[in-house]
């Protein structure tokens, strides 16, 4: 959507957050065996390695309005422990 | 099999178990159930990334939180390990991985907010040093590099939202691509492919070039998919920055994670080199449990039945891919003791209507004893000198507050200690 219809950021993680919505109401009623495996995956894969979770929290409902991050201020470089 | 401890498991907490008893002078056998999840979940080592599972303000501090964790939720799987259990298995994770050739950075003390694939600033705590570079804690502009048909990377996406949450629009985040030398766009490849490739001079130096001539701000860093070298991303990533002129960061992709790869195969491979032995995929379906104590678990190894006689157990199993529990469509059962776990009218009850919420199922597992010994319903052993560690705990749910790996070490550490006292 970003590339193919100049859609911003905001608006293609909705569509896209949409999209999987639909997809897990529907997939739901067959959580046993493996499935329910491919569904704890899915899960940590959008919500751990994308943090789309909080993406979407952040952004609102309304893409148009979504909110800026407080940034901890800058402090000196990571020591290696 | 006879043995000193058994681990069961093919996670991070049961890596950490292993090396654990390992460096504490014991003979560890490390038993493999299948593939495992590092290879999905675990590009970073996440300790606590929000205080709980909705604020969206992250955590600064990883251990402070986790001692204002426990101290609200004693029964949370971080109080049961205990925080002295995370500081000293961190220590010990970090020094193996130095050891096993790995450049990893961070503290406890605190996180870095990093750049998803999505474009979300993401706290973690223990990262590559291939990923420090894009902190979000530094000013300088990021430009965010795709290459052309690769799909699991879309650096507009990414540059699109960390534009607006970063910076409100005032810090400078773009977004370029370039073609792959060698790979032409319609063909479908992934990270592997770009990984292996990045190991070649000539390919890398093609690559830098185009890059240098894309990115117009001399000041940016680049925010590249993790592709940068399969087996020798240390060298890759030093000698990538110089070819490129800019700060280079890597930033997880969808699976095949190559940052999962590197960490999961290298640390197996070191461990078994280091002399520990390892039983491969064999999934366990019962325990052999006399007086009080387990004698054996019984795997299922090419195809026959397995013993497996140890002193002590720790059942490190992470549980989304590991099979900690067997799912039926109304009970899940656990595989040593086939314990129902949980009861469901419906197989929805396990899980929440939207994705993006809590999952029931996550926090099903063992209810555990304060030394982390598996309990009936009266709260009783059900055997003494066995211990769980990892995602096979009740209430054990690390994905909304993204504390994955710090779970796993904290867990993993401390039942090594307890099954070393059994």
């Amino acid at each position: 959507m970003v590339t193919d219809q100049g859609a911003d950021g905001a608006t293609a993680t909705r569509a896209m957050a949409d999209f999987l919505e639909t997809r897990w109401r529907g997939v739901r009623h067959v959580f046993w065996g493996s499935q329910l495996r491919q569904a704890q995956v899915t899960a940590g894969l959008h919500l751990e390695l994308f943090n789309v979770d909080r993406q979407l929290r952040f952004q609102g409902d309304d893409p148009q309005r979504a909110g800026v991050l407080k940034v901890p201020v800058a402090v000196e470089a990571v020591a290696q422990p | 099999v006879k043995c000193d401890i058994a681990v069961v498991g093919s996670g991070l907490a049961a890596l950490v178990a292993t090396r654990a008893l390992q460096r504490a002078g014991r003979d560890p056998v490390l038993i493999w159930p299948g593939l495992s999840s590092l290879y999905f979940l675990y590009a970073t080592v996440d300790v606590l990334g929000y205080a709980n599972a909705t604020t969206p303000e992250p955590v600064e501090q990883p251990l402070n939180g986790i001692q204002k964790l426990i101290a609200d939720d004693p029964e949370h799987p971080y109080a049961l390990a205990g925080s002295a259990a995370l500081q000293e298995g961190s220590s010990l994770l970090l020094e193996w991985l130095r050891e096993a050739g790995f450049n990893w950075r961070g503290t406890l003390a605190r996180n870095l907010l990093l750049p998803t694939a999505t474009g979300t600033p993401k706290p973690s705590c223990l990262v590559p040093a291939s990923m420090v570079a894009g902190d979000l804690q530094r000013n300088e502009p990021i430009a965010f590099c795709g290459f052309d048909g690769y799909q699991d990377f879309t650096p507009e996406l990414a540059a699109s939202n960390l534009s607006r949450a970063w910076t409100g629009g005032r810090r400078t985040v773009t977004a370029v691509r370039v073609p792959v030398p060698g790979i032409k766009p319609d063909r479908l490849f992934t990270s592997i492919d770009l990984a292996r490739n990045f190991e070649d001079a000539t390919f890398r130096r093609e690559i830098a070039g185009r890059l240098r001539r894309a990115v117009s701000d001399d000041k940016a860093r680049l925010g590249m998919p993790a592709v940068l070298g399969l087996t020798h991303d240390t060298d890759v990533h030093a000698e990538f920055e110089k070819e490129t002129g800019h700060p280079v960061f890597e930033i997880p992709t969808l699976p095949p994670s190559v940052l999962g790869l590197r960490l999961f195969d290298r640390l197996r491979r070191h461990i078994q080199e280091s002399g520990v032995e390892m039983i491969w995929a064999a999934p366990a379906h019962a325990a052999e449990v006399s007086n009080g104590r387990c004698l054996r678990i019984h795997l299922k190894s090419a195809g026959r039945d397995q013993p497996v006689e140890a002193r002590a157990f720790v059942l490190a199993l992470e549980d989304a891919v590991d099979g900690a529990g067997r799912a039926g469509t109304h009970t899940i059962r656990d595989p040593f003791f086939h314990q129902a776990l949980a009861h469901h009218a419906t197989p929805e009850e396990r899980t929440d209507e939207s994705l993006f919420q809590p999952q029931p199922f996550a926090t099903i597992g063992y209810h555990v004893s304060d030394r982390l010994q598996p309990v009936d319903e009266d709260g009783r052993p059900l055997a003494s000198n066995v211990f769980v560690a990892g995602g096979a705990i009740a209430g054990y749910d690390p994905t909304g507050i993204k504390a994955r790996g710090g779970m796993a070490i904290a867990t993993g550490y401390r039942a090594a200690q307890e099954a070393m006292a059994a």
